[in-house]
């Protein structure tokens, strides 16, 4: 079964290789660039740390914005539970501010932050938080009532509650939202590096599309998107591991 | 706060409950009735009725996690829960135990943490109680399975693991829901056995809500008959078959078919 996939992925990938390769044919590689030409400048860039010096400072503002919007994220729901006033008077206010499209604050963050490291970071935290927040607070609000009682017959205090029930409830939530704000930290990084930046794999992008260098984007796109995989690939096994008392978790595990 | 005779370990008065729509009074449930119950220490006491009959509230009320319409429980001979007190105290400091309907383990806990739970919330030493833990459960035959997941248990063994959570840290009281409900007949009359060995040897208070007649009869000293909607006292009888019973073979059990006969009536 795995064998097969594996085969079909690897088929797959070359048939993508195959059409690129005959698009740039067709189009001219000024609007495709080419599968060769890309893979050599990827080597170029690699080769003389040009691809890491820009991937640095993306991956720093990521990681920097989704940890402080991340903790904010899901520290946030836990006091709020207990405190079902303050959510109701928060609420719009948090909706608001998830719908609100970062993209358009995004110029207000470059002009309050500056160009530099600061306004990226700003920019990832205010997506990741809202993501975070929602899906964890959500997780919340999945705990088992039933459980609750019973723990609280048995005489468990607030504490007990918050950290042997809900937290463990709200994980499988916690979990996915991770999972899904890290590539969205990296393209939102990313994204504030296009609107306006000096360094970053964004403003290399910005920067060889500008000189109409197409195999530059290529391989600006091809580095993030790598990178997002391996992220993906990091995060899910962190969440195997950390899951492995639910059961799909557990014969999924089994049938590996 | 009143005090009532300390005869009793547990003492219900005048409870009722009704669940009501604010907006529209003829919308209004009375589930429960102006119940009377008095249980005696050591006493097992099955409480039968139809489904649906708000046998469950009356638990829910004196386990406290539901609030009485009217009404006083009375533990000791004190009053521990009158209606329209604003604080509740689930469980009254883990005097009353709770087995309910569902299993309620902890999902993401092994079978011994979970059986371990009560005494670690209630900072109880832990070795010392770890110990009694695994003669409860060579007890029940779950020796072995301390490190298993709950949901790698038969449901059978959850329900021992559950009734094990609750005997360890020894309330005196014990209440319980139906709790042999969604298993097979032979599992269920496994547990009944498991009980009532268990129960006799520690000599717990128990009310046990059921509504299957022969095991409201060979489980009780004493069994309560309830209608329903309003939920309220119709009969009652004592169980006088000699200890200790056989759960397997329970026609044989002397006066067993007479006061089958009898409860099944009572239900209609």
């Amino acid at each position: 079964m795995k064998r097969k996939t594996y085969l079909g992925q690897a088929i797959s990938f070359v048939l993508l290789i195959v059409l690129w390769e005959f698009a740039s044919r067709l189009f001219g590689t000024y609007w495709f660039s080419s599968p060769w030409l890309t893979l050599s400048r990827l080597g170029r860039m690699i080769w003389t740390w040009e691809a890491l010096f820009h991937l640095r400072y993306t991956l720093l503002e990521a990681a920097l914005g989704f940890l402080i919007g991340g903790a904010a994220g899901v520290l946030l729901p836990f006091p709020l539970r207990r405190y079902p006033t303050w959510t109701s008077i928060l609420d719009p206010f948090l909706v608001g501010g998830y719908g609100m499209p970062k993209l358009a604050i995004a110029p207000l963050f470059i002009l309050w932050f500056g160009i530099g490291i600061l306004s990226k970071v700003a920019i990832v935290v205010s997506i990741v938080f809202f993501l975070v927040f929602f899906t964890t607070f959500a997780g919340i609000r999945s705990v088992n009532p039933e459980l609750l009682k019973v723990a609280r017959v048995m005489g468990a205090k607030e504490r007990h509650l918050s950290r042997d029930i809900v937290w463990p409830s709200a994980a499988p939530y916690i979990f996915t939202a991770f999972k899904i704000a890290l590539p969205y930290s990296v393209a939102a990084a990313i994204i504030g590096e296009l609107i306006s930046s000096n360094k970053g794999l964004g403003y290399f992008i910005e920067h060889a599309a500008a000189d109409f260098d197409t195999t530059g984007v290529f391989v600006g796109l091809i580095i993030i998107t790598a990178v997002i995989m391996g992220i993906n690939d990091v995060v899910n096994r962190l969440q195997r591991r950390a899951l492995s008392w639910r059961r799909e978790e557990f014969e999924e595990l089994r049938n590996l | 706060m009143s005090t009532s005779d300390s005869q009793y370990e547990l003492e219900v008065r005048n409870l009722s409950k009704v669940f009501g729509s604010r907006r529209d009074r003829t919308l209004e449930v009375h589930a429960l009735k102006e119940i009377n119950l008095r249980v005696k220490a050591g006493e097992f006491l099955t409480i039968l009725g139809p489904s649906g009959g708000g046998k469950s509230t009356i638990l829910n009320i004196i386990a406290q996690i539901e609030t009485p319409t009217t009404g006083t429980i009375y533990f000791r001979g004190r009053e521990v829960l009158r209606a329209g007190d604003v604080q509740m105290n689930p469980g009254v400091n883990c005097e009353i135990g709770y087995v309910t309907q569902e299993d309620n383990l902890l999902p993401w806990r092994t079978v011994i943490e979970n059986i371990m739970f009560p005494i670690k919330v209630q900072n109880k030493p832990y070795d010392e109680y770890l110990e009694r833990a695994h003669e409860l459960m060579g007890m029940v035959n779950l020796t072995g399975f301390g490190n298993h997941y709950p949901y790698e248990l038969s449901g059978g063994m959850r329900k021992r693991a559950v009734l094990i959570r609750t005997l360890l840290y020894d309330p005196p009281v014990i209440l319980m829901d139906e709790p042999f409900g969604p298993l097979d007949a032979q599992t269920r009359t496994q547990l009944q056995e498991d009980l009532l060995r268990i129960w006799q040897a520690k000599r717990k208070t128990i009310l046990f809500v059921t509504h299957d007649v022969a095991e409201a009869i060979v489980l009780a000293d004493r069994t309560v008959v309830l209608t329903s909607q309003p939920g309220t006292v119709r009969a009652e009888y004592e169980i006088a078959i000699p200890r200790p019973r056989d759960v397997h073979d329970v026609y044989a059990l002397p006066g067993f078919p007479e006061y089958y006969e009898k409860i099944r009536k009572e239900l209609r």
